[in-house]
């Protein structure tokens, strides 16, 4: 007969494998792995409250068997032989695209309540099962030939099926051409504990495996993303690849399609994963072999092509052997690759390296059937070992940058403080060089200032005292003068923080007492003032020179009875305004500025100021000084 | 009839105080000497009711004369006689217990005028010393800056009320007693008796922080 596509996937099924208690053993650890711990006569108090007898288990270790091909239930005296259960075909050369009958007999002593069920680990490929001639239920869609393999069965009894003394299960198994058609052990028993079994096997043999093919997927979809957006990063390409891989492989294992693409994956899927693997693991210990790793590439190419076109049956067995020797020495390339540096993460790896290959071993000879009939397949189980190297992998690299980050934050830290203090130092020397420079410029300043002024007004005091024309008067005169000169001085001095009222202010407490003994009254009608940032010392000296050459020339000149004076903010213009207004005789418009009206213009314009002296109507003077409020530079 | 008493060490001032006092009826000079241990040793002695002194004395600081006579007469005036009248010296002599000052070149009319003010209640102020006044008694409000300046800039832990505030405030501003007693609706006079109650509060306070300080060196044990 003709194989169909999924008849020639049977074979590549679990063709590599060898035994690994140890692996085996952990990664049943999570799922309980007592599947036949159970003793028969288990004493439940739950099902001892349902049923009059105690909780039944009977495990059939042999069957009668009928190989006649037919659909019908045969005869009780046809041709039944006795057989021990496993049953294998293959072992027993039976033809394995014909139906054949199993007969279990049992004897109750008394008819339980409690429900009752058959438990089957492993059937290949369907079975249809009856109790005393009832139909209990079928394992697949029969003439669908439905995938059955890799599935547990359990099949419900009703308790009024069963009758006092002996009893009889039918079954009939369709091996639909698999090449391991055969029946496990078989269980009957309470439902409860029955069941109980039931899905701890169906949790390691089809859930889990589904379970790691979904976080296998979803690794390869991260790894590849990731790889996608750092391309120098080629450890997680292939690691991507190298889940993908491993997802083909599974497919076969919990497909129960027989048309399913698992199907035409499950053979070449074994050299997928051994090349992407030995690229994987090469880069995640930074070494390269490029001429193996390019062997193992090439191998699997052309061990597809040859698996899909040169004809499955033609070349399984030689590309297995192959897959198995290429195996070998991949571990052993591995080997030495992952022990050149012993690092954490590079042994973990290569025991996760190890497990799978001992894994895959004990599948291959598994399927050969050295093992019981029932034993599980382990390689899907696997998967996780390799996410866990690569999951330690990720955090150590993580946390590697992270510290790394700290370090360089920390390094860039002082470095960024090292400037700080320099700079700081530099301010400081350039503050220090300022403020000397300011001084020097201030002591200058000044020097002119005491020259030009009370200087000089003292040299000719004496020059007219010595020449004898100094009258007694003159000299009061000309020594206040002086006084007042200095007195003016040393007010400049004090820093009044731009506070131009403070200035006026120490000007008319100096000038009054001798306005007043003049007979002129002053009256005082300022108005508050913004701050003048440019007030230091000279540019209040000349400010208060202005104002006292104003209060000079009306005391000399004018012969008023009063001077006002007063202040104002001219914010259109952006200045202030000091305002010195008498009402002595004043000048007629046109009359030529005095020597006196030209100084104190010129040290308004210093200031970027202005002086201007104009006649009042009816008498009097006006001298309005003009100040900027920001001096310009 | 007010007793003076005149510590000043250069003569010709000496005796232009002497003879400017001499026209006014109101005052006797009960000695006039020219160093501060005759001044301390005269202050004993006499007992006047005010005291004329120079700071710059040769032989310790009139600053001394001032504290000693704050100490033991209680009821004399002391005046400070300045050539500048600057604030630094003032303010020091405030300080020790000065209740005001004189300029040197004052005119006899102002000069005795001062004198008069002063031992009817009242203190001249400078606009620059209204403002120092205004500055050290205003940074007492938020929490004292640590050292942030010399001595003279140290926080008083006397508080002014908000008049003696205002008063400095116009005073920096220019305004004599009289406007600034027009500008507040009060007497010229009662302007001057705050002024004069301003500087007292400064002498406490600095006595205060002196005997303090003196305290902590071991230079008092009783007060």
């Amino acid at each position: 007969m003709k194989p169909t596509a999924w008849d020639l996937s049977v074979p590549f099924d679990a063709l590599t494998r060898c035994s690994a208690v140890l692996a085996l053993l952990a990664m049943m650890a999570a799922g309980s792995a007592t599947l036949h711990a159970q003793t028969t006569q288990a004493a439940q108090p739950a099902a001892k409250k349902r049923a009059d007898v105690a909780p039944i288990v009977i495990e059939f270790t042999e069957a009668d068997f009928l190989h006649n091909g037919e659909r019908e239930h045969p005869a009780a005296n046809a041709a039944w032989q006795n057989v021990p259960l496993p049953d294998s075909w293959r072992k027993a050369d039976r033809p394995r695209n014909k139906i054949g009958w199993y007969r279990l007999k049992f004897n109750l002593s008394a008819t339980p309540r409690a429900p009752q069920a058959i438990y089957i680990p492993r059937i290949t490929n369907n079975v249809a099962v009856h109790m005393n001639g009832i139909l209990l239920g079928v394992s697949g869609r029969i003439d669908a030939r439905e995938l059955s393999w890799n599935t547990a069965q359990m099949f419900f009894v009703p308790p009024n099926l069963l009758q006092d003394g002996p009893n009889e299960i039918l079954l009939r198994l369709h091996p639909d051409g698999m090449l391991r058609a055969g029946l496990s052990n078989v269980y009957f028993g309470d439902d409860a504990m029955m069941r109980e079994r039931f899905e701890q096997r169906l949790f390691i043999q089809s859930t889990a495996p589904k379970f790691i093919a979904w976080l296998l997927a979803l690794t390869a979809l991260l790894s590849l993303a990731l790889w996608a957006s750092r391309r120098q990063e080629t450890v997680f390409g292939f690691f991507g690849l190298l889940c993908l891989a491993m997802i083909a492989r599974l497919w076969h294992t919990f497909t129960r399609d027989p048309e399913s693409i698992g199907w035409l994956m499950a053979a070449p899927s074994i050299a997928w994963m051994m090349a992407t693997q030995t690229y994987f693991v090469l880069r995640f210990c930074d070494q390269r072999l490029p001429r193996f790793e390019k062997g193992m590439a090439a191998y699997a190419v052309i061990s597809t092509l040859l698996l899909f076109f040169a004809g499955y049956a033609q070349v399984v067995v030689g590309v297995f052997l192959i897959n198995t020797a290429l195996g070998l020495a991949m571990l052993a390339v591995l080997t030495r690759a992952l022990t050149r540096v012993p690092k954490f993460e590079n042994l973990l790896l290569l025991l996760a390296v190890y497990i799978n290959f001992a894994l895959a071993m004990h599948d291959l000879i598994n399927y050969q059937e050295k093992f019981e009939f029932d034993r599980l397949y382990v390689l899907p189980l696997g998967g996780p070992l390799m996410l866990f190297a690569v999951a330690v992998l990720l955090i150590r690299r993580f946390v590697g940058v992270l510290e790394q980050h700290e370090a360089l934050n920390t390094q860039l830290a002082a470095r960024v403080q090292e400037r700080e203090r320099e700079l700081s130092l530099s301010y400081e020397r350039l503050r220090t060089l300022d403020q000397q420079r300011a001084t020097a410029e201030e002591r200058q300043q000044l020097m002119r200032d005491m020259h030009d002024g009370i200087g000089s007004h003292l040299m000719s005091t004496l020059a007219l005292a010595r020449m004898g024309t100094l009258t007694q008067h003159n000299m009061q005169e000309i020594l206040a003068d002086c006084i007042d000169e200095l007195k003016i001085t040393i007010d400049s001095l004090e820093p009044v923080e731009s506070d131009l009222l403070v200035v006026l202010g120490n000007l008319r407490y100096r000038l009054e007492p001798r306005l007043n003994a003049a007979g002129i009254s002053l009256e005082w009608a300022v108005n508050d003032l913004p701050p003048l940032a440019y007030l230091d010392p000279e540019n209040t000296r000349s400010i208060l020179r202005i104002v006292q050459e104003a209060f000079t020339n009306t005391l000399k000149h004018a012969g008023a009875k009063r001077i006002t004076l007063s202040t104002g903010v001219d914010y259109a213009n952006a200045r202030v305004i000091v305002r010195v207004t008498d009402d002595g005789v004043g000048f007629k418009p046109g009359q030529p500025a005095g020597r006196g009206v030209e100084n104190m213009k010129n040290r308004a314009a210093k200031l970027n100021g202005d002086v201007e002296v104009v006649p009042l109507k009816g008498g009097g003077t006006c001298v309005n000084l003009y100040l900027p409020l920001a001096k310009m530079a | 009839m007010a007793r003076v008493l005149i510590v000043e060490d250069d003569a010709a001032m000496r005796s232009r105080y002497a003879e400017m006092l001499s026209h006014d009826p109101d005052f006797e000079v009960v000695a006039s000497v020219g160093t501060a241990g005759e001044g301390l040793a005269m202050m004993d002695l006499r007992k006047p009711d005010v005291l004329l002194v120079d700071l710059g004395l040769p032989d310790i600081s009139g600053i001394e004369v001032i504290r000693h006579a704050n100490q033991t007469l209680p009821h004399c005036e002391c005046m400070v006689v300045t050539v500048f009248g600057d604030e630094e010296h003032v303010l020091a002599s405030i300080e020790a217990g000065a209740a005001g000052y004189l300029l040197k070149d004052a005119s006899e009319e102002n000069f005795l005028a001062g004198i008069r003010e002063l031992i009817n209640g009242g203190s001249p102020i400078s606009p620059i010393i209204a403002r120092r006044l205004l500055k050290r008694f205003q940074s007492e409000g938020p929490a004292p800056a640590p050292s942030t300046g010399g001595k003279s800039e140290t926080t008083l832990d006397v508080a002014l009320s908000e008049r003696e505030k205002e008063i400095l405030l116009l005073a920096s501003k220019g305004f004599n007693y009289p406007e600034m007693g027009k500008l507040m609706g009060i007497s010229p006079h009662t302007v001057t008796s705050h002024v004069k109650k301003i500087y007292r509060k400064l002498a406490v306070h600095s006595r205060g922080e002196a005997v303090f300080e003196a305290n902590r060196m071991g230079l008092i044990r009783t007060l």
